[in-house]
């Protein structure tokens, strides 16, 4: 347990605490039988409880200069960089779906990963990205007949 | 079990469709297998959705096939580069890898696959023989006794999952609250739906499945990249030698019924069953100073468990619709997206979806086998592809198919989400495993408790008075119990330890 734990901790904590004060908004119960708040009521409390001993633990351990096995590494900020420059890509795919279309977003998305997150070279980046693009595009669009939002270049 | 639902089983598995997605299934669960960062879970929730076109029967063939298939595929990195595949095979590793450094990777490869398909095939044998009784039985159970059996499953995965327990039990908490999304089916009220008309159906398992299992697994792969060392050894000398076979047979044997009892446990799984084999057989063998330094019981033994472990999964999913891990999760889930009701029903009303399955297996293994022996080099060059290139195809399929369940962008968006949360999960260990299994049995458990309590008119009484469901929970309590006592004990040993130093 760590200073990670104390943080992960109290971030659970807050996200239970958070569930916690909506469910109380919540019906409790029925005359006889328990309500729809019943049931998200008992885990946000018990989660809370829970959530708040990992912060406790990592707390005490923090203070006590324990170094435990599962101590946490020490995040790497370059790797950081990458994971943020990917999600943020993933983001702004997910935006680009409705006036680009699924596929087009997508393979630009693995474009901008294999290039700029990856630092492929360009052909092998072409290469993964058009040839995954392909190969879902065959599965699900020709195969499984699954509609896909369509963009100016009609896929 | 009847000799007829046999037959209708091996008519069914063995028509032409469901022979090649079988062999399609075995053959991406090897590969998924031998990759290392794409686990089982990962690879059955991302391919999912290319099923939704097939029949149940077919559906479930193929994702079985990736599961058991995956724990043949985790043998080949764990001896030629030392890196296990998925984590049922870091065991394997210890011996495999220093006899591939003494040239007998071809051994323990050949061993590792005989050995697989020993457990799998008798371990089917035993899912045929347990799976039935268990299901008529449990057509007694009501709410309570189901209650009961989802706590344990849950209570075993947080518990026995590896690192805390605490963190287990917050994120199957966290799943359980999550599966509470959506409007309430007894009295219609919205609940967390934060104003998002696509909550009020609930939260879809399977974006939540793919983002945590899937892409948070490639994010961390993208953080801290695999490197996959050069293969050094040579493959050769495939089959065993005699000396081989009378080292290895008693630990196929021991291997196999250990990784079947653990896997039937809810909660326990593959992993588990490997080690436990593993230890066993050092305890029982007459080198035990050897073990670690290249003898082949310390391949065979781990590889049976993990095979064996797989199938005795499929006991109570296929039996009481509670899955125990979380491959085994989506594989439920997978069931009620095709329209199927889990449960020991199930075997009556469908009885061709279990039949199916379970004939279907006794040719997977048999497949397994021939890839294996024979073509083991071919899955070993897999490896030779770079990391990186597999980002985008995994990436790419994963978001295709979660679009693809409900032609749904919002799907993608908590794929990603929960691809996010599940990077930070990974660097700061917690379990995956426990959340999506509760976020999958949470309706199930919530509907079980509220009938319970309905029945008790309001008293938690129901679940201590009933014999059956309170035998369940008081199992439950030990296993939860288990690893504070172990960790207990191991802190007083050591104690004592520093103390007579």
């Amino acid at each position: 347990m760590t200073r990670a734990d104390m943080i992960g901790g109290l971030l659970l904590s807050a996200f239970f605490g958070a569930a916690l004060w909506e469910a109380s908004s919540f019906q409790y119960g029925t005359e006889f039988a328990p309500g729809p708040g019943f049931a998200p009521v008992w885990l946000s409390a018990i989660g809370l409880c829970v959530s708040l001993m990992i912060a406790v633990h990592g707390m005490r351990a923090m203070r006590s200069g324990e170094d435990s096995e599962q101590a946490a590494p020490a995040l790497e900020v370059r790797g950081l960089v990458r994971v943020a420059l990917t999600l943020l890509g993933l983001v702004a795919m997910v935006l680009l779906v409705k006036p680009l279309g699924l596929v087009a977003s997508i393979l630009l998305f693995l474009l901008y990963l294999t290039l700029v997150v990856q630092r492929h070279g360009v052909a092998s980046a072409v290469g993964a990205s058009v040839g995954t693009v392909v190969f879902v595009y065959v599965v699900f669009v020709y195969f499984l007949d699954v509609p896909v939002p369509t963009g100016p270049l009609g896929f | 079990m009847s000799l007829d639902h046999l037959l209708l089983g091996f008519s069914l598995a063995t028509t032409p469709v469901n022979l090649l997605f079988a062999f399609l299934g075995v053959l991406l669960g090897t590969i998924i297998g031998a990759l290392p960062g794409i686990g089982p879970s990962a690879g059955v929730a991302v391919l999912l959705p290319v099923t939704f076109g097939m029949s149940p029967v077919t559906a479930m063939i193929m994702l079985a096939g990736i599961y058991y298939g995956a724990m043949y595929g985790g043998t080949i990195t764990s001896v030629l580069i030392n890196t296990p595949g998925e984590s049922a095979s870091v065991m394997t590793t210890l011996d495999g890898y220093q006899m591939a450094l003494k040239g007998r990777a071809g051994a323990a490869l050949g061993m590792a696959a005989i050995g697989s398909f020993i457990a799998g095939t008798i371990s089917v044998v035993l899912l045929m023989v347990a799976a039935p009784p268990l299901a008529e039985w449990a057509v007694s159970f009501g709410p309570p006794e189901y209650f009961a059996l989802m706590v344990l499953g849950l209570t075993t995965l947080a518990s026995l999952t590896g690192g805390s327990m605490l963190k287990g039990l917050a994120m199957a908490l966290a799943g359980l609250l999550l599966g509470t999304v959506g409007i309430d089916l007894m009295m219609g009220e919205p609940r967390y739906t934060l104003g998002m008309v696509e909550l009020y159906d609930r939260l879809d398992f399977l974006p939540v499945a793919v983002g945590l299992f899937a892409i948070g697994e490639i994010v961390y792969n993208i953080y801290h990249p695999i490197r996959i060392e050069p293969i050094k050894a040579k493959l050769s000398g495939l089959l065993p030698t005699r000396q081989d076979w009378r080292d290895s047979w008693g630990a196929i044997g021991r291997g196999t019924a250990i990784g079947f009892f653990v896997g039937v446990l809810p909660g326990a799984g593959a992993t588990i069953a490997s080690f436990l084999a593993y230890a066993t057989e050092r305890r029982v063998s007459g080198r035990p100073e050897q073990f670690g330094t290249g003898v082949i019981e310390g391949v065979a033994a781990p590889e049976s468990a993990n095979n064996a472990a797989s199938t005795g999964a499929l006991v109570p999913l296929m039996a009481l619709g509670i899955p125990g891990s979380g491959t085994t999760a989506v594989m439920l889930g997978a069931l009620t997206l095709y329209g199927l009701q889990p449960g020991p029903l199930l075997m009556s009303t469908h009885p061709e979806v279990f039949w199916g399955l379970v004939a279907s297996m006794y040719v997977g293994n048999v497949m397994l086998l021939i890839l294996n022996l024979p073509l083991a080099p071919v899955f070993a060059s897999i490896l030779r592809i770079p990391y990186s290139v597999l980002v985008p195809i995994i990436i790419g399929i994963a978001l295709f198919g979660v679009y693809s369940v409900e032609n749904s962008i919002f799907n993608v968006g908590v794929a990603l989400l929960f691809g996010g949360i599940g990077f930070f999960m990974r660097i700061y260990g917690y379990p995956a495993a426990p959340l999506v299994l509760a976020l999958v049995l949470g309706p199930m458990l919530e509907k079980a408790l509220r009938q319970s309590m309905q029945m008790s008119l309001g008293s938690l009484d129901i679940f201590f008075t009933r014999p059956v469901s309170a035998g369940i929970l008081a199992f439950a309590v030990l296993a939860a119990l288990y690893p504070v006592v172990l960790s207990f004990f191991a802190r007083r040993r050591e104690q004592a330890f520093a103390g007579s130093r």
